[in-house]
């Protein structure tokens, strides 16, 4: 077997991530993961201060928190009135970087920002996955030229006389870098079952406690019914393990990735009916890959600036 | 362009590579490195046998009488948090974990608890059917210890 040199695998790596891409899909990407996390998914300040006054110190604060807290110490600067004002500096941050203006330096702001209040919100005794894939989708938006359209931005830059850029190199990699991520979460998660779980996994058993336990905490008739059907739960019992486990198929099959997508979609709306699972923010980002990611339907329009 | 690309490629590597930190560190339950994460969820088997779930509903009564459901704002942790910092040690018999649930409870309520209730529903689903058990567990420290 032949070793790629070094300059081979620059060029496969360049391909790979910086083929040129029409700059419509980011935009819209950035205009429904914005108005996602501004509208629907942002952490509630409620919750924020609830957590700050209840508890006399972090239990187990996220490594940003720690850095933060570094420079800006919890007794001092993490107060009500302090993290008041910082949600609302966010949302108010999010608002521009829906609208895209001035967004190359409000929306990485942004998303760190978003950063901060989820790794403050899981720095008190327990963390979830749910936001993680968004949070690395959301920052990757910011670093890319995703204000080329449907922003303001754009909009200003035409009224100067300039000419946004339709297609960039730089246009694709946020959506293929949240296509790994998704890949890597989706083939670990199967990995560990099968390895720590077994077979016996897949015996219905397994999965039947697992939703009678999550369905009764939180109320869900399908999950209880669910959770009595032995035969119907082996079959989804399967279905999860070939799911997980095949979905990093979908990496080198980009004829099938929309199939691949909605099938991803199909199984966190299961998981949310069935056991309340809301992974919504890595719903968001798979509901966002099968709307751009070198979708047919998104191709950039020709546009004149104004005389 | 080149410039962009460097750092967008360090970030993908960063982005990608990172995922091996909380790996190594082997942090399972209290992982403190968000958004890099392990992804090992749900991965544990059971054998075959019956199926047992618990509904579990945390309820106190104020000082002026009136009854309260418990939820997370009340404790102001996560209801997983709840759950394995209290209710299961009182469930399998730690004498502490009322009281404790008890002070966080009231450390900044203005109608204190005077009382908290632990219910459980325990279901339990075999080939014949579905059975329910109730209990409830109170905690008054004026009069006892848990119950």
């Amino acid at each position: 077997m032949k070793i790629p040199s070094l300059q081979e695998l620059a060029e496969w790596w360049d391909r790979y991530w910086f083929t040129p891409a029409p700059t419509v899909n980011l935009a819209l990407a950035r205009v429904l993961a914005v108005a996602a996390q501004v509208f629907w998914l942002f952490p509630s300040l409620d919750e924020q201060l609830v957590r700050l006054q209840s508890n006399p110190h972090f239990i187990h604060p996220q490594f940003l928190i720690r850095l933060v807290a570094t420079v800006f110490p919890r007794e001092t600067w993490f107060t009500p009135q302090a993290i008041t004002v910082v949600w609302w500096s966010i949302k108010a941050l999010g608002v521009l970087s829906l609208v895209g203006l001035f967004t190359r330096v409000v929306m990485p702001l942004f998303a760190l920002g978003s950063w901060f209040l989820v790794a403050h919100r899981f720095s008190y005794g327990d963390v979830h996955h749910s936001e993680a894939m968004f949070a690395f989708f959301l920052l990757s938006l910011s670093l890319s030229p995703c204000a080329e359209d449907l922003s303001l931005d754009a909009w200003r830059k035409r009224r100067a006389g300039g000419a946004p850029a339709q297609v960039s190199p730089l246009a694709r990699w946020p959506f293929a870098l949240a296509h790994l991520l998704l890949a890597m979460a989706y083939v670990s998660t199967g990995l560990t079952k099968v390895v720590f779980g077994g077979l016996r996994w897949m015996n219905g058993y397994t999965l039947q406690s697992r939703t009678l336990q999550d369905a009764l905490g939180r109320d869900i008739p399908l999950g209880i019914w669910v959770a009595q059907q032995h035969t119907l739960s082996i079959l989804l019992s399967v279905g999860t393990i070939i799911f997980e486990l095949g979905f990093v198929a979908s990496l080198f099959l980009p004829r099938w990735r929309t199939a691949f997508f909605a099938a991803a979609l199909a199984f966190h709306v299961g998981l949310h009916l069935v056991g309340g699972h809301g992974f919504f923010g890595h719903l968001t980002v798979v509901l966002i890959l099968l709307i751009c990611y070198d979708t047919p339907w998104l191709r950039p329009q020709p546009r004149l600036a104004p005389a | 362009m080149r410039y962009s690309k460097g750092w967008v490629s360090l970030w993908i590597v960063l982005a990608v590579g990172l995922h091996a930190v909380p790996i190594v560190l082997r942090q399972r339950q209290n992982q403190t490195t968000w958004p890099w994460l392990t992804w090992a969820m749900y991965k544990d088997s059971r054998p075959a046998g019956p199926i047992v779930g618990e509904r579990r509903r945390l309820s106190g009564i104020t000082e002026t009488g009136r009854p309260v459901t418990i939820d997370e704002d009340s404790v102001g942790l996560s209801k997983f948090v709840v759950n394995r910092v209290f209710v299961r040690p009182w469930l399998l018999g730690d004498t502490t974990a009322a009281p404790r649930l008890f002070a966080q409870l009231n450390q900044r309520r203005r109608d204190p608890l005077v009382e908290i209730r632990l219910s459980v529903e325990t279901y339990t689903v075999t080939d014949s059917g579905t059975a329910v058990r109730k209990q409830t567990l109170s905690y008054e420290p004026d009069v006892t210890g848990a119950r």
